[in-house]
């Protein structure tokens, strides 16, 4: 990294003990971004409002008020809302789309102080694994600019992975914060579903959706998710803090599903690297024990059933009738069709013909009833497997970051991307992605955990023992 | 699966799409769904899981915002507008 590397913490005392401002923090930040963001293309736009944003963070110390995340640079995924500020989701059909309104994440960040730098690359509307998809050009991997940084939430892993952000949100809807974390070397956290508020986060499938902190450090994911875990009456999903609570008793037992890791097409180095981890878990005081999950095996089938059913209903809205793109035509319908065939990029109008498809009469109890009694299973299988484990181990991703282009051509190949990751989606159980070792020519590779319901702290207490923090 | 299958769930999805490119998500689709229809395969009980605890929220009925709070902003987005109206196309006069 070309600045000091910091975590919050150690920030936060620079600038609470007076030996760094907030305007010499955010300006190394910017001077980075300046230098690397146009051949990374990790930021869609850097914010016009960060002297201000300075300004009152820098107020907040002077005065006292500061807190942890004061005057922290932030970069935001680009389907999170921000008052004022385009969130366009990398997509034509919200390119010159305003925020009328701070989603609840952003509104947090602002009451702390945090500095809100820009709004990062994505695969567009959330959908892909490697950022490829955006409809405004791929973003490098900063650790080798020929492969992808993962996806969807790759831009905001590149940023923080070349040095523009302290932290980054994300969202995870079937593993986009932690694969592109596994894939640039970062912690990388999905929270139990619930916790952070999905509202101002554009909606990709409601029921899978989750924002989560990208980080250096598992501490500083520790400290956005207790910042950003509230509940909030505007979020019909937000569960309230009593309700958040869970009956698990720890046994330092981590369970290793092993059948369904070795699945054909998981890389040799991966596996090696994973048996690394566990040895050291073990030197750590966990035990480690093989589990048998047959139903997760089966998650990334219900999630490509329930997934494009719930995007063809949350993309309806995109009609070129009240904002967004909109395309002129003789009748209203050639307006929608019109607005929406040149507004959404090839991937998402694959997701909405396959979810049209699924929701069609004739079709709908082959598909989508199957896959939400499966769902129901997969659920029930958790529940049964962390009466004897506290969490679940896996690598995060089958594949090292592939070289770009590589998995364009065959969409079910860039779908086994989330293999791993998608079956804490299905169950709504937080996941975490740590950095674990590298493959020969130095590729990042990530350790999986997954907790049951509401054991969020579980993971942030195992990842920092992990990493030694 | 057939173009003219693809061209009528691009109709349900109100999105036009261009020949080839229908021919092309025909292949695609049929690979997906060869796939996830795996899912078929397990043996479900029909049981489903206990009712989360966390359902049916509702929000009090209640006026949060003052009037006119986001009408500019709403205005401001609107692909065409007259008066602070949303201008769209005519459908009765055919």
């Amino acid at each position: 990294m070309p600045h000091p590397f910091r975590t919050i913490e150690e920030t936060h005392n620079a600038l609470k003990n007076g030996t760094l401002t907030v305007r010499a923090l955010v300006d190394e930040y910017l001077a980075v971004i300046t230098e690397k963001n146009p051949d990374i293309n990790a930021y869609l736009e850097v914010f016009t409002d960060i002297d201000e944003q300075v300004s009152r963070a820098q107020t907040m110390f002077d005065n006292g008020t500061a807190t942890m995340l004061t005057g922290i640079p932030v970069a935001m995924k680009d389907n999170m809302l921000i008052k004022g500020h385009v969130a366009s989701a990398s997509s034509k059909m919200l390119e010159s789309y305003v925020a009328s309104y701070d989603g609840t994440v952003a509104r947090i960040l602002k009451e702390h102080g945090a500095i809100l730098i820009g709004r990062t690359n994505m695969d567009e509307f959330a959908m892909g694994s490697s950022t490829e998809n955006s409809a405004f050009g791929r973003t490098k991997n900063p650790l080798d600019t020929s492969r992808v940084p993962g996806g969807s939430s790759g831009g905001a892993a590149a940023a923080l992975a070349m040095g523009g952000a302290l932290i980054s949100l994300g969202s995870d809807t079937g593993g986009s914060i932690r694969q592109p974390a596994a894939f640039c070397d970062l912690v990388g956290m999905k929270p139990t579903y619930g916790t952070i508020s999905r509202h101002g986060l554009i909606a990709m499938a409601s029921s899978l959706d989750q924002i989560g902190p990208m980080t250096h450090t598992v501490r500083d994911a520790e400290i956005l998710f207790e910042a950003l875990s509230v509940h909030d009456p505007m979020e019909a999903t937000s569960v309230p803090v009593e309700k958040r609570i869970s009956t698990h008793t720890e046994k330092k037992k981590i369970g290793v599903p092993r059948k369904m890791i070795s699945q054909e097409g998981l890389d040799p180095e991966i596996l090696t690297a994973f048996e690394i981890s566990l040895e050291k878990l073990k030197t750590q005081g966990y035990e480690i024990v093989d589990v048998d999950m047959p139903l997760s095996e089966h998650a990334l089938a219900v999630y490509y059933i329930l997934q494009p059913a719930e995007v063809s209903s949350n993309l309806a809205r995109f009609d070129g009738i009240r904002f967004g793109l909109s395309e002129d035509g003789n009748t209203l319908l050639e307006v929608y069709e019109k607005s929406r065939g040149k507004g959404f990029g090839k991937e998402v109008r694959r997701r909405m013909i396959l979810g049209a498809y699924i929701l069609s009469h004739g079709y709908y109890d082959a598909y989508y009833a199957k896959a939400l009694a499966v769902r129901s299973m997969i659920e029930k299988e958790f529940e049964t497997l962390f009466e004897q484990v506290d969490m679940i181990a896996t690598p995060t991703s089958p594949f090292l970051p592939f070289v770009a282009g590589e998995k364009v051509a065959d969409p079910l190949a860039m779908y086994m991307s989330d293999f791993f990751a998608v079956p804490a989606n299905i169950a709504g159980i937080p996941a975490i992605s740590l950095p674990a070792g590298h493959a020969k020519n130095g590729l990042p590779i990530g350790l999986q955990l997954m907790a049951p319901l509401f054991e969020d702290k579980m993971l942030f207490t195992c990842g920092k023992t992990f990493l030694g923090e | 699966m057939d173009k003219n299958q693809v061209q009528g769930l691009a109709k349900l999805a109100r999105v036009e799409m261009s020949d080839t490119e229908t021919e092309a998500l025909g292949h695609d689709l049929e690979h997906i769904l060869s796939y996830v229809s795996n899912i078929t395969a397990v043996a479900a009980t029909g049981e489903r899981n206990k009712l989360p605890s966390h359902r049916n929220q509702f929000a009090e009925d209640v006026v949060v915002n003052t009037t006119g709070e986001y009408r500019d902003d709403i205005i401001a987005a609107f692909p065409d507008s007259q008066d602070g109206f949303l201008k769209v196309k005519s459908i009765l006069n055919q």
